[in-house]
Formats: structure tokens, sequence, C-alpha cells
């Protein structure tokens, strides 16, 4: 396996006058090509942190990165031909300019022939469903549409690792859905997908699933290993308080009971899935 | 086209969506500067082209000090920046595009002026020379301008107070006036600024004296060097620090 992105004992402290946040410690992480890795956790736990010190617009304070074998301190503009990037602003687009002339720029600074850019945005602009849109300046954009635009141009260069901060916040369910097989198609082409995201449904099975937490990573495994089939989460009200239970299906009925037996009510019965999973993590 | 290119057409493409403000932008210097090159002229005809000739030198290092100065820091109130920054073009290539389109926005606006005063009878000498002598000074001006574009990455506050800078740097290299009549001090300040050469070898062209159009040149190249030296050595640091604290945004 091609170790593709190594992370060793990387930490980042913010200074700001007295205060100091320490957004990440001792981050150790490996990732092989092709993976597929998303990572969520809380606001402030450090998710964008970590993916700014791998694209190299940060710089740790302690600890190596390397992505593609090159060092990102000192490689970052060897390896971002090689790279692409969504941001979390939509502001990083040029809101005076059009769809196809955002993507035209980027493909011009990024050193690709001026065919190669109007075919791979013509390619690009009608995967993500916004060719009709191509002539439109981006201030007239909703904000999925831009979404789909920064994701278009991350992409545009054809790099072998996309990284990607909230691609897919403000997108309707069915874009979402779009975005994510789009994604899965890329990297089932050999592209390495680490994207941060608070959408944790209709995950590419094959996923790698990191949770962070204040600023350390506290899980870290395949979705397919965290089992939630077969197992159900109940919640019921415990006096005024709300509870919840994980338990497999076959001892449902006696866990209700005994809750019962305990003065518990509203007793109701939800499949377990990964956001429940996160939360139970995180509390 | 090569990356650097795509940024002045970039540049060129968003100024296209603003035509009013480009009408607006290209009769600006002529109505600036008509007030002062009128009075210079009913002094005497030789003052009127000094004026003239001093204050659009001074223009095209005005049009420089906002464009590639404030450059950095409208990328990042647009939330531009990282993606420049993530590029592989370095924060210098991402100046000199900006600067290349400066570049043809000054020589177009430049012309329209000098054809508005010649309209009004004000003559300095021949067009063409003169545009290509404020076409040459004008690259000097953008190696002036990385100087101070690297201190405001530095030094946030100074983009504030461009406009008070580029007044005080009008006034110290002679803009309007000749920098002989200045006490010492003040012309000693004088001659390490790199406009003041500039001012003074356009100045020597319209006068048709070669010798001087030469000297100041070793000055401008001497000067402007100087400072360019000390902007690639701040935009080296600067970029190191913005890296550091992260702080590719401000909004
Ligand atoms: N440039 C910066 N300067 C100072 N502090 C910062 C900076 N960037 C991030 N931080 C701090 O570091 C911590 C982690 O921030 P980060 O943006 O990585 O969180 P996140 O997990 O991406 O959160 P969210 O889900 O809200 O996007 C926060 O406490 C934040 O305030
Ligand atoms: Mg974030």
């Amino acid at each position: 396996m091609v170790e593709t992105i190594v992370c060793r004992n990387v930490s980042k402290v913010f200074r700001a006058g007295k205060q100091s946040v320490e957004a990440l410690l001792g981050i150790n992480l490996t990732i092989t090509r092709g993976m597929f890795v998303v990572i969520g956790g809380e606001n402030g736990s450090g998710k964008s942190t970590l993916l700014k010190l791998l694209v190299g617009l940060l710089l740790p304070d302690q600890g190596e990165i390397t992505v593609l074998g090159v060092p990102v301190k000192t490689g970052w503009k060897r390896l971002a031909t090689r790279i692409g990037v969504v941001l979390p602003s939509d502001r990083s687009l040029y809101w005076k300019l059009t769809a196809k002339e955002n993507l035209h720029f980027h493909g011009g600074i990024y050193g690709l022939k001026r065919n190669e850019i109007q075919k791979r945005t013509l390619e690009l602009l009608l995967r993500l469903g916004l060719l009709s849109q191509q002539d439109q300046l981006v201030e007239g954009y909703s904000t999925g549409m831009r979404r789909k635009l920064m994701l278009a141009k991350a992409l545009l260069h054809k790099p072998e690792i996309l990284f990607a901060d909230e691609v897919l916040s403000g997108l309707d369910p069915r874009t979402t859905t779009e975005v994510l097989a789009i994604l899965e198609e890329f990297n089932r082409e050999g592209m390495t997908v680490v994207m941060v995201s608070h959408v944790l449904h209709n995950l590419p099975a094959k996923a790698r699933f990191l949770l962070l937490k204040n600023g350390k990573i506290v899980l870290d495994g395949p979705l397919n290993k965290f089992q939630f089939e077969g197992v159900v989460r109940i919640r019921a009200m415990l006096g005024d308080r709300e509870i919840e239970e994980i338990a497999e299906e076959a001892e449902l009925s006696e866990v209700i009971l005994q809750l019962i037996q305990q003065g518990a009510s509203e007793v109701r019965i939800e499949k377990d899935d990964l956001y429940s999973l996160v939360r139970r993590y995180l509390a | 086209m090569s990356k650097i290119l795509y940024i002045a057409w970039k540049e060129g493409k968003i100024q296209s969506r603003y035509r009013f403000v480009w009408f607006n932008r290209s009769l600006t210097p002529f109505f600036m500067l008509a007030p002062y090159v009128l009075i210079a002229r009913s002094l005497s005809s030789s003052l009127e082209s000094w004026v003239l000739v001093g204050s659009l030198i001074w223009y095209w290092l005005n049009q420089y000090f906002f464009g590639v100065g404030d450059a950095f820091s409208e990328e990042r109130e647009e939330g531009t920046m990282a993606n420049i920054a993530l590029s592989p073009l370095s924060l210098l290539g991402f100046l000199v595009g900006k600067g290349l389109w400066l570049m043809v926005d000054c020589l177009y606006i430049t012309a329209i002026t000098i054809v508005f005063f010649a309209l009004l009878g004000v003559s300095q000498g021949a067009w063409w020379l003169m545009l290509l002598l404020y076409l040459l000074c004008g690259v000097f001006m953008f190696a002036f301008s990385i100087f101070f574009a690297g201190l405001v990455l530095i030094f946030r506050r100074l983009a504030s107070i461009n406009f008070i800078i580029q007044q005080g740097l009008g006034l110290l290299s002679g803009q309007t006036a000749k920098i002989e009549a200045y006490p010492r001090s003040i012309q000693l300040i004088a001659y390490t600024i790199p406009l003041t050469y500039a001012i003074r070898a356009s100045r020597a062209l319209v006068d048709g004296n070669l010798y001087l159009v030469s000297s100041s040149f070793v000055g401008l190249i001497s000067t402007t060097m100087l400072y360019l030296l000390i902007g690639l050595v701040a935009i080296y640091w600067a970029e190191k620090r913005l890296r550091i604290e992260g702080s590719w945004e401000v909004w």
C-alpha cells in the first residue's frame, strides 16, 4: 500500500496576544492511496486546521507532514498541481466572474493548456449540472451551485488527492447524494479523497471515518466496521430526563421491559446510525 | 498564456464588469490635474509641462501603490487569497500579474489624459516618447510598489494610510515643485525615493536634456533595486507568518 499522507506527531497552537488555542495535539495519521477519508467532529474540534496543515496553508508547531512523498512545509508549491482543495468559504470564488471564467482562471494559474482547460471545464460543468448556467456570474449563483463550482475548480487539474472542507454543506438531499456519487466515482478512478463533513449519511461503504475531539483523533476506522445492522437505539423519558440506550435487536424486549420497570415513559425505538455513534463518542 | 498572464486576464475581466467605474477612472486624472496644470500655465509655459509630467509619473505610482500595495489585502478580503496561495504561482508571480494588468490600465488612462491636455494646448514634447518614458518609469514604480506590498503584509495598518503615503511621496519627490527649492535635509530624503528620479528623468526628456535623463535613470535603477530587494524579503517573511497564523482571510 502506498502511503499518500503521513502526519507524525503534529500539533498546532494558535496564539493571539496572551491567549492561545491548542487546535491540534499530537496527530498521527497515515492515509494510503485511494482511500476515501471522512473527518467528523464538533465545531472547533480542529478539522479545518488539520486540512489546512495537510495542504500547506498552515505550518505545524510540531511534527512533520508529507503528502505524496513531499514534505509539505517546504514543498507545498511543488504539490500544488497534484492536489485539489475545496475551501469551506464560497468567497474563495470570484463572484464578479462567471462560472466558466472562474474555471478558466483556475486552469490558467495551474498551468493547464488552453484546450485542456476548455475540455475539462465542459466535462465538469456538465457532470455537476451547471452547464446551462456556465455564463452566469457567480454572484447570481445559489449556495449549492457555488459549492458545486468550488468542487469543479478543485477537480479541474485532475488532482491525485482531493481535500474538501464541508463540500456537502448547504446542499439539498438530492444534490448531496449526487456530489457524493461524483466523489466516489473519482475515488474509484484512483483519486484519494479527504473530506471534512458534518453530513454523515450516504457516505460510501468503504469510507474511513475519523472523529476529532478537542484536537485529537478519538475514533478511527472503516465505516463498515461500525455495526449499525441489528443494533437499535432506544430513547425514553425517565422523569424529566431523556435517556438513550443502545441494544442488540435480540435483547430489545428485555431492555424495554427493564426501562419501564424503572419508570420510563415515551419509549421510542430508532435505528442506530453514525450520527448517534458520534454523539455517544463526544458525550 | 503563462500563469502570470492569467492573473492579468482575471483583473481585466473583473474590471470590464465595472464599465462605468472605468469611464470615471479614465477621466479622473485629467480633472484632478487640470487645476494645477492650468495655474502653472498662467505663470509660465515651461512650468505647466513640469507639473503635468511630474503629476503623471506620480499617478503611475498612485495606481501601483493602490493596485499592487493593496493586492494582497484585496484578495484576503475577497476570500480568494488562500486559493492564490494554494496555486503553483508564487506570491511574487501573483503581484507581477497584477502589475502587468495595471500597466495596460495606466497606459490607456495616461494616453487619454495626454490627449485631453493636448486639446487644451498643454505640450510636453513628442507624445509617443513621453508615453514610452511613462511606461518605463511605470516598471520602476511597480518594483517600488512591491516594497510597499511587502510592508503591508507585515504591518497591516499601513494599508489604511496608503493614500497619505502616496501624497507624502509625491510632495517629497517634487511632483509639482523643484526639489532644489526644498531645505537640504528634505532634499536628502527626496533622493532616497525612486519617484524623485523618475520625475526628474521625465522633465529632462521634455527639456531635451538627455544627459540628465540618463543620470536620473542611474538613480532610479539603484534606489528601486534596493526597495525591491527589501520588498522581496518582506514578502518571503510575511508568507511564512501567514502560514503560521493562518490569517489568509480577513473579513
Ligand atoms: N487562524 C486562526 N487563528 C486563531 N485561532 C484559530 C484559527 N483557526 C482556527 N482557530 C481555532 O482553532 C480551533 C479549531 O478550529 P477549526 O477551524 O479547525 O475547527 P473545525 O473543526 O473546522 O470547526 P467547524 O466545524 O466549526 O468548521 C478553534 O478553537 C478555532 O478557534
Ligand atoms: Mg471547519
